[in-house]
């Protein structure tokens, strides 16, 4: 048997609230193979959506390991309280929450407090450009590396550029990982059925036409984990199910591992293992497929 | 108008805060602009007609000026003079008030350093009766002592006093062509003609210590010149009440009352008088008519300048309040689909510009009233030389500004607010606001390009009328800073001494020019005789400086280089004389090359053809020598010596002159002024480019926000930082070459609408637009518009993509 693409370890991701700590996932140890298509199911708040997002580098576990063929996967460092935060913190409270006194000086000493306000962001902001911000940058720019080479991500509402027709949506995805190839993007248009589309705008197309464009899009790099989020919650079921045949058609032909999360069970017909999440952990993990 | 709503639009606001600091502080520099610009023009007003009037503290100008041109009357004429004047006065027109006459002689000032000596060039007064035109001895630290009485007392202008070291009590040597003679200093005070300390005919004010002026009893006057006492070359006529004169920057003749009066006198004068007698108008004192002009200029200069400023910050105001109503659109859609009526939400979007321009006009008069119209003080005392008396921001000046520009601010805040009031709730919530039909011709057109530059441009214009509208903004931010440059630029090039190949101007007396080409000869200068004398055309009243030259050339090595715009240089012994007519003389008398003109000197008058049109900033007309002595009987009233090294001016030939002009003075005078006008100019070019930054960093916010959704989609994507800035950097760029390209059209017109409110018959330039200037100002705002993308691009390397990610599936 061969390594599994993804492994993850012990996976938390925690948010701090004013009411406390959300712990989003909670320990969450998983593994995929390549080929795999999983559907991840569970109620609003169960950390579906927080796994995706661990999946796809945008966000980084509080603790835990994800590691993707074999290695780390990159993520930020953990921020810190910053002097411009807290600054923001004073002088953004509202008004309404300040003493009578304090609100009337502050109306009164606006016009100098204002430009005083702008000027030590000014300061700050290089200071912050090194301690905080230039290190974050480049870490984040390892986790959109890791991204643009491995991972395919397809919107629930498409997020088609809408200057940009059909064609050269996914043009320009290919440009920005450095490597324009109109064939293929051909290719993939007539994969998904949209040979005849390739000119026209995203606005002058159906919904589940848009969405196969995105699906094209999620493709064109050659991805090998391709992720969707409530993908087909804004179409009908009709359309819904052209668009997951299409899907799992394009995933076969480019032996792409998928990981779709939802809320309708009736997609499962499309999956190979469905993983059922509640409360940050794994209720059940079945073989469908 | 609910409170709840306008405390939702303030907290929506709020969130832009960045933008809002923007477009507060394009309204602060307008209004500081207007503030400084203002209180320097309305000052400046006041205080000449205070320091002209007859009253206490004035000294009593007169209104009108007859001048001997080549010589004296004695006591005893120029009284006969006055009494004929006053005797032959128009019935019919004011009253004579006054008549007095008063010398003035060119001569030097021999000021002792040590053991080496220095020659000033000087002008002597001799004020015998001092009702009219008194010296300004104003109660403030430049001005102490009292008037000359005695024959040794000399009273010294304030402009001189501080480059010579000279106060009140010292003893100073002087001369006006007659030796050298010790005068006790009893007071320091400035004169009326020199307010604007420059000799006739220069535009330059003379660095303190290169120029002196003294006003001398009638006694002290007569012992310097050798003259009999009451001897006179001025007569100063006063008439009663406030007579109007005719400014020279106008084709309409204001000054018909005292036309009748002048006619009459030039008729007394010209039957009574042996020397030929020009008789002028306030308008013909150079200094009088100097700064009146710059105070008018400053006048009709600042609201334009306000109202301008308050435009850029009116049309950024406009475009993020459009942005902002655009972000709320659906919360406006909820709330109209609640019921809420459109009166509700108009208030809101009308309340949003007025406290923004409030906060903005507070700061800015703040800023104006206590910085920008002091350093506008500092500077005029700088410039001018005399001390700014009743400089104050006036309450009514602030209301002025603050209305033109809460008018522009609230104009541009009417549109937002009707557009947000006619949002059309279903259209919103289906979404179908926000999509927007690509232009297929633009797709056409930029369908070969990469996807990530047709995607840039294709961004970039989605919304001409607002792409429009930042242009607009760009242009007109940089119209001062280009303005200002083209302008520099332009008076560096008149300006310059590259005309000027000689080394000393001595200015001698009719007939003496004999002993100072002797002296040129034993010390082995070459010289040059020159002829400057007074004229006008005939049935104008306003005076130029006819120059007889002995040599007419365009070469750099003449002693005085020519630019020639059209014609040729005139041809010796013509049958009508030919001569040289400066541009600025040219368009205010609607002359033409090869047009024969009759011109008037004195009494006499002659005909002359004009071959050829000059650059020169004062007024003046070029003749072959001989031709213009034929006219005057006047050989020479100056020698130019180019002298060899180690000869230098000495003493000897300062006795046989009256007045010696050094290259070196005129370089150093026209280098502070220079120094000077850069300073005021880099101020104000700072503050057309503090505008540029704030409109374009706005522009720059808003296009983020506008794009918020396509580049986290990108992002998401996996689009790396590095392309996403290239974009950026190539519409930045794109943004800033087309801003500029406009500024520089915007810059052009505005220059030249300026340069005609500024010039005058007595100052004159037209703009050069160089293209190293048009180049610099493209340049700036390129660069201005691309060093705005490292902080677009660390926004968006910033953005939270989480959090995005949700946005984009909501």
């Amino acid at each position: 048997m061969s390594a599994p693409l993804v492994t993850i370890r012990n996976l938390e991701r925690h948010y701090e609230m004013p009411s406390g700590t959300v712990k989003a996932l909670d320990g969450i140890d998983f593994e995929m193979s390549e080929g795999e298509r999983v559907i991840l199911l569970g109620p609003s708040g169960s950390g579906k959506t927080t796994l995706l997002n661990c999946l796809s580098a945008l966000d980084t576990p509080t603790s835990g390991t994800y590691m993707f063929d074999g290695k780390e996967v990159p993520v930020a460092p953990e921020k810190k309280k910053r002097i411009r935060m807290a600054i923001n913190h004073w002088t953004m409270r509202p008004l309404n929450t300040m003493r009578p006194l304090n609100r009337v000086l502050g109306i009164l000493l606006s016009p100098v407090l204002l430009p005083v306000w702008a000027l030590v962001q000014l300061v700050l902001s290089p200071v912050e450009y090194f301690t905080h911000s230039r290190p974050e940058a480049k870490a984040n720019e390892l986790m959109t590396s890791f991204r643009r080479d491995n991972i395919g991500y397809v919107f629930q509402f498409f997020n088609l550029l809408q200057d940009l027709t059909v064609l050269e949506n996914i043009l320009l995805i290919q440009e920005l990982a450095d490597g324009r190839d109109e064939g293929r993007a051909r290719n993939l248009l007539k994969l998904v059925g949209l040979e005849d589309e390739v000119d026209r705008f995203p606005a002058e197309i159906s919904g589940g036409q848009q969405q196969r464009v995105a699906i094209a899009r999620s493709l064109a790099k050659r991805p090998r984990l391709l992720l969707g989020d409530e993908l087909t919650g804004n179409l009908d079921t009709e359309t819904s199910n052209t668009v997951m045949e299409v899907l799992v058609k394009a995933c076969e032909a480019e032996r792409i591992t998928c990981v779709f999360v939802t809320h309708d069970e009736s997609l499962v017909e499309y999956a190979t293992r469905v993983v059922r999440l509640d409360s940050g952990i794994i209720l059940s993990d079945e073989i469908v497929g | 108008m609910s409170a709840l709503l306008t405390k939702r639009l303030a907290r929506s606001l709020w969130k832009t805060k960045l933008r809002l600091t923007a477009v507060v502080l394009m309204v602060t520099v307008g209004v500081f602009a207007g503030i400084s610009f203002g209180t320097y023009a309305n000052s400046t007003q006041s205080m000449y007609a205070d320091i002209y009037e007859d009253d206490e503290d004035g000294v009593n100008l007169p209104d009108i000026w007859a001048e001997n041109t080549v010589g004296f009357w004695d006591g005893e004429d120029a009284e006969s003079l006055c009494q004929e004047i006053s005797e032959e006065w128009p019935s019919g027109s004011s009253p004579m008030s006054y008549c007095e006459p008063r010398i003035r002689v060119s001569g030097l000032m021999f000021n002792s350093e040590g053991e080496s000596e220095s020659i000033i060039p000087a002008i002597w007064y001799g004020i015998d009766e001092g009702v009219v035109d008194r010296v300004w001895m104003p109660e403030d630290d430049c001005c102490s002592g009292r008037l000359a009485i005695h024959e040794d007392e000399v009273v010294i202008d304030g402009h001189a006093v501080e480059g010579l070291g000279i106060s009140v009590g010292d003893n100073v040597t002087i001369g006006a062509g007659q030796g050298r003679l010790d005068y006790r200093v009893v007071g320091i005070g400035y004169y009326s003609s020199l307010l604007y300390f420059a000799v006739d005919g220069s535009i330059v004010p003379a660095e303190s210590g290169t120029l002196t002026s003294g006003y001398l009893s009638d006694s002290g006057m007569s012992r310097l010149t050798n003259l009999s006492q009451g001897s006179a070359n001025l007569l100063l006529i006063d008439v009663e009440g406030t007579p109007g004169y005719d400014l020279q920057d106008t084709d309409e003749n204001e000054g018909e009352a005292l036309n009748v009066i002048i006619e009459s006198i030039e008729s007394v004068l010209e039957s009574s008088s042996e020397s030929p007698v020009i008789t002028y108008d306030r308008s013909g004192v150079q200094s009088v008519e100097f700064l009146r002009q710059d105070a008018k200029s400053a006048a009709d200069t600042f609201p334009y300048i306000t109202g301008m400023l308050a435009m850029v910050a009116g049309i950024t105001i406009f475009l993020s309040l459009q942005r902002l109503i655009q972000s709320q659109s659906r919360e406006i859609a909820i709330l109209r689909t609640l019921g809420i009526p459109r009166s509700a939400i108009i208030p809101g979007f009308m309340a949003a510009p007025l406290v923004m321009g409030l906060i903005g006009s507070t700061l800015g008069i703040l800023l104006g009233a206590f910085f920008g119209g002091p350093a506008m003080v500092s500077l005029y005392e700088s410039v001018i030389g005399i001390p700014a008396i009743g400089f104050y921001t006036e309450p009514s000046l602030v209301f002025e500004i603050l209305a033109i520009t809460m008018l522009i601010v609230m104009i541009s805040g009417i549109r937002p607010a009707l557009q947000a009031s006619r949002t059309q709730p279903l259209e919103v919530l289906r979404g179908e606001n926000e999509i927007r039909l690509s232009s297929r011709w633009i797709q056409e057109a930029t369908s070969r390009l990469p996807s990530t530059v047709g995607l840039t441009v294709r961004s970039s214009i989605r919304k001409p009328a607002r792409m429009l509208m930042t242009f607009l903004a760009v242009g007109l931010s940089m119209v001062i800073f280009g303005t200002m440059t083209m302008m520099m630029d332009s008076m560096d090039d008149i300006f310059g001494n590259d005309g000027i190949n000689w080394d000393a101007q001595v200015n001698v007396l009719p007939g003496g020019e004999g002993p100072v080409i002797e002296w040129a000869n034993e010390a082995g200068a070459d010289y040059e005789q020159l002829l400057v004398f007074p004229g006008s055309a005939e049935g104008d009243g306003r005076i130029f400086s006819a120059y007889g030259l002995d040599e007419f050339s365009t070469s750099r090595e003449s002693m005085i280089k020519l630019e020639i715009l059209e014609g040729s240089i005139p041809e010796k012994d013509w049958n009508i004389p030919q001569v040289l007519v400066d541009e600025g003389t040219m368009k205010f008398l609607g002359w033409e090359v090869g047009e024969t003109h009759t011109l008037v000197f004195g009494t006499k008058s002659t005909d002359v053809e004009i071959s050829g049109t000059s650059m020169e900033m004062s007024r003046t007309v070029y003749f072959h020598r001989n031709d213009l002595s034929e006219i005057t009987g006047i050989e020479a009233t100056s020698i130019l010596l180019s002298l060899p090294e180690q000869v230098e001016v000495d003493g000897q030939l300062a006795d046989l002159s009256v007045g010696i002009t050094e290259k070196q003075d005129l370089i150093d005078s026209f280098d502070a002024l220079m120094e000077l006008q850069k300073g005021v100019y880099n101020s104000i070019m700072a503050l057309g480019v503090i505008i540029a930054i704030a409109v374009l960093f706005n522009t720059l916010l808003m296009n983020l926000s506008e794009r918020d959704t396509e580049l986290a989609t990108l992002r998401v994507l996996g689009a790396p930082i590095s392309k996403i800035r290239m974009m950026m950097l190539g519409e930045n760029i794109a943004i800033g070459l087309i801003g500029g390209i406009l500024a520089v059209f915007f810059t052009v017109l505005m220059a030249q609408s300026f340069i005609a409110s500024l010039v005058n018959w007595s100052f004159y330039f037209t703009l050069q637009p160089q293209t190293s200037a048009i180049f610099e100002l493209v340049g700036v705002v390129i660069a201005i518009s691309a060093l705005c993308t490292p902080y677009g691009s660390w926004r968006v390397s910033r953005m939270n993509l989480v959090e995005k990610v949700k946005d984009l599936s909501q």
